[in-house]
């Protein structure tokens, strides 16, 4: 059965859209007639949609070009991209993002470059920040998390 | 006329020109910043209006709103993410352009292409505003549903890539615009019980993870420059730009008609108006092939069409108190504070303020084109300079401050960074994210619109023909059928030729 699909990615994207399509069919029916007449007319056109790309995959292969992807910096930059939300109303934009930025900096460099330009490109992103963040509490009137530490009052 | 003169040279006094000016200005910057939408801008400047005259703080409201649809167009050619929805199309063609070294071009196209649909648009809204208002009322819920759905048909059918998974992506999206309370019914959908998603997806903070960080995730991997640099960086290629946009003077013209009525239709804006726009310029261009894959035409259409829905959309706004766009409600309510009344007296009764805001708009229209073609060629330049491993923390950083900007709430990042990575897998799958945010952006006025369709069709007896049977329905039924099959036919057609 395997090898006669000709198209893997779209078979297995076909096969978990037909299953959410029926979760979400089944969730709508529980739903008032306005409130599901909606979510009942695109769940079926997705499903069928989706045995349209199942049909497909068995007769042709459709190829999707992809950058090769580096997984340990990209996992350590999703890490680091969480971490920086995470700790955002915690400790403050001003620091969450000066250690993050940096961190940043440093995956995306590794030991490529000397030190001394590192360090500019730190004192760099540093000023940045400090620049967006004042712009966005004066200009803009967006008032960006101060963290616990940090608050004046609670 | 004597008094439509005397209201032009008002708009002319020094302080409405400088107040235009700084309007463009803060608008392209504010709108360049993934998440900060022109209905931001409009927003937060809307108290510092009241204490200017009527007139003047109209004109730099119209100017910021201008120049920050504008501005959207910047971050679309330069980082692939549209900075307001209504560039999501620009991005088709914006970013293949820059990445092939021709960013520089493709900025001078967008602003010129963004000037001549704002000066279609203002002048659409000058001499045809009572008229051309009426015939927004001739749009009802169907005729809104089908609006949307030709849009989702379009970009499906239209952007590069897999036409299924495209559809399948809209789908993808609106289904997602149905999570939270329903629009008509109140029922709370698809929320399982988390709390956080009673109030539904907020859409930029969507839109922005979408598009930024597949980007963001490439660009670390990727090796070499981010963007390419054309051999002749010291020419400003204005020439050639306007060259490039005069020869493609009547698909401009009609990106640019096109963008004004979408624009008076209210709720439908921009991001419907480029999409159309688009794909009309696709059907009929030569170089069908080459879009998607940094065709100066796509953008001219994208651009023109934009930026035609801020006359547009001012004038259901002026004309029957309707805001055409969500900035337009903004400025409406100004308009209400400063004592003015909207309606079809409005042009009679107070002419001097409305045609002062008119003459402003149009200052401000034109004084785009000389600073977003300076300011663009640096944003460009800048961008090329800033090494990516100081560009991708840059990029993070816009997207967690646009996204915690929209609300001043951490959830919206927490979704922004959720959908990111959804479509950066999605995005690897072959599903790409312009259809899913249409289907994001568009799911509400379509599911309005269907569900009030079908009940008035109810209650009517006849569902089939409320929703068929209308004039505009048909013609927009039968552009959504061509949308989907002509290309299939053309396939098919070929395939038996050559045969």
């Amino acid at each position: 059965m395997l090898r006669l699909i000709k198209d893997k990615v779209s078979f297995i994207s076909g096969t978990c859209l037909i299953i959410l399509s029926i979760i979400l069919f089944y969730e709508a029916s529980t739903l008032s007639p306005f409130g599901s007449v909606f979510p009942f007319a695109i769940t079926t056109a997705l499903i069928a949609l989706s045995v349209i790309l199942i049909f497909r995959s068995f007769k042709l292969e459709i190829k999707v070009v992809n950058e090769n992807v580096s997984s340990i910096k990209i996992l350590l930059l999703v890490i680091t991209f969480f971490a920086w939300i995470y700790f955002l109303e915690r400790t403050g934009f001003i620091l969450t993002s000066l250690i993050s930025f940096n961190l940043l900096i440093l995956i995306n460099t590794g030991t490529k470059i000397p030190l001394k330009k590192l360090i500019l490109y730190m004192v760099m992103a540093s000023l940045f920040i400090l620049l967006l963040y004042f712009g966005f509490k004066n200009l803009l009137l967006v008032p960006l998390p101060e963290g616990l530490w940090f608050r004046k009052s609670i | 006329m004597t008094n439509i003169f005397t209201d032009f040279l008002s708009s002319l006094s020094l302080i409405n020109l400088g107040l235009a000016f700084s309007g463009v200005l803060a608008g392209i910057i504010i709108g360049a910043l993934p998440g900060l939408s022109a209905t931001m801008a409009v927003a937060i400047l809307v108290p510092f209006t009241f204490a200017l005259e009527p007139s003047s703080g109209l004109i730099v409201l119209g100017a910021i709103y201008t120049g920050a649809i504008f501005g959207g167009s910047w971050s679309a050619i330069l980082i692939n993410t549209p900075g307001t929805p209504s560039a999501v199309a620009t991005t088709f063609d914006g970013y293949p352009m820059a990445k092939k070294g021709d960013g520089d071009l493709a900025m001078s196209i967008s602003c010129i292409s963004s000037f001549i649909g704002g000066i279609v648009g203002v002048i659409c809204l000058a001499l045809f505003a009572p008229p051309l208002a009426s015939i927004s009322l001739k749009f009802g819920p169907t005729e809104y549903f089908w609006l949307a759905i030709l849009g989702l048909t379009l970009i499906s059918t239209l952007a590069e890539g897999d036409n299924i998974k495209s559809l399948i992506g809209a789908c993808l999206g609106l289904l997602m615009s149905m999570i939270g309370v329903a629009v008509i019914g109140g029922d709370m959908r698809m929320t399982w019980n988390i709390s956080f998603l009673n109030s539904g997806i907020e859409i930029v903070s969507a839109m922005i993870g979408l598009f930024c960080i597949p980007v963001i995730l490439d660009l670390t991997s990727m090796k070499g420059k981010h963007l390419s640099e054309n051999e002749t960086p010291k020419s400003l290629r204005l020439k050639e730009s306007f060259l490039i946009v005069f020869n493609k003077k009547f698909e401009a013209l009609r990106g640019a008609f096109i963008g004004t009525f979408i624009g008076i239709l209210p709720g439908a804006g921009g991001s419907i108006a480029s999409i159309v726009s688009y794909g009309e310029a696709k059907r009929s261009s030569k170089n069908k092939d080459n879009f998607g894959k940094g065709e100066p035409e796509g953008l001219i259409a994208s651009e023109t069409a934009n930026n035609a829905t801020v006359g547009g959309g001012f004038i259901p706004t002026l004309c029957l108190g309707i805001p055409g766009t969500p900035p337009d409600a903004v400025i409406l309510g100004a308009l209400l504070v400063q004592g003015i009344r909207t309606g079809d007296t409005l042009f009679t009764q107070q002419s001097s303020i409305v045609y002062t805001f008119i003459f402003g708009l149009l200052l401000a229209t034109i004084m785009m084109l000389p600073l977003g073609l300076l300011m663009g060629r640096y944003a460009y330049k800048s961008i090329i300079k800033i090494p990516r491993e100081i560009l991708i923390p840059i990029i993070i950083f816009l997207t967690i401050i646009g996204s915690y900007s929209i609300q001043n709430n951490i959830l919206n990042v927490y979704f922004m960074f959720f959908f990111g990575l959804i479509g950066w897998i999605l995005n690897r799958a072959g599903f790409k994210a312009s259809p899913i945010v249409l289907g994001l952006v568009l799911g509400q006025i379509a599911e309005q619109g269907f569900v009030q369709a079908y009940i008035i069709g109810n209650a009517q007896e006849n569902i089939l023909a409320n929703y068929f049977a209308r004039p505009i329905s048909i013609v927009l039924v039968v552009l959504i059928l061509m949308g989907l099959f002509l290309p299939i036919l053309k396939k098919i057609y070929k395939r038996r030729k050559n045969a």
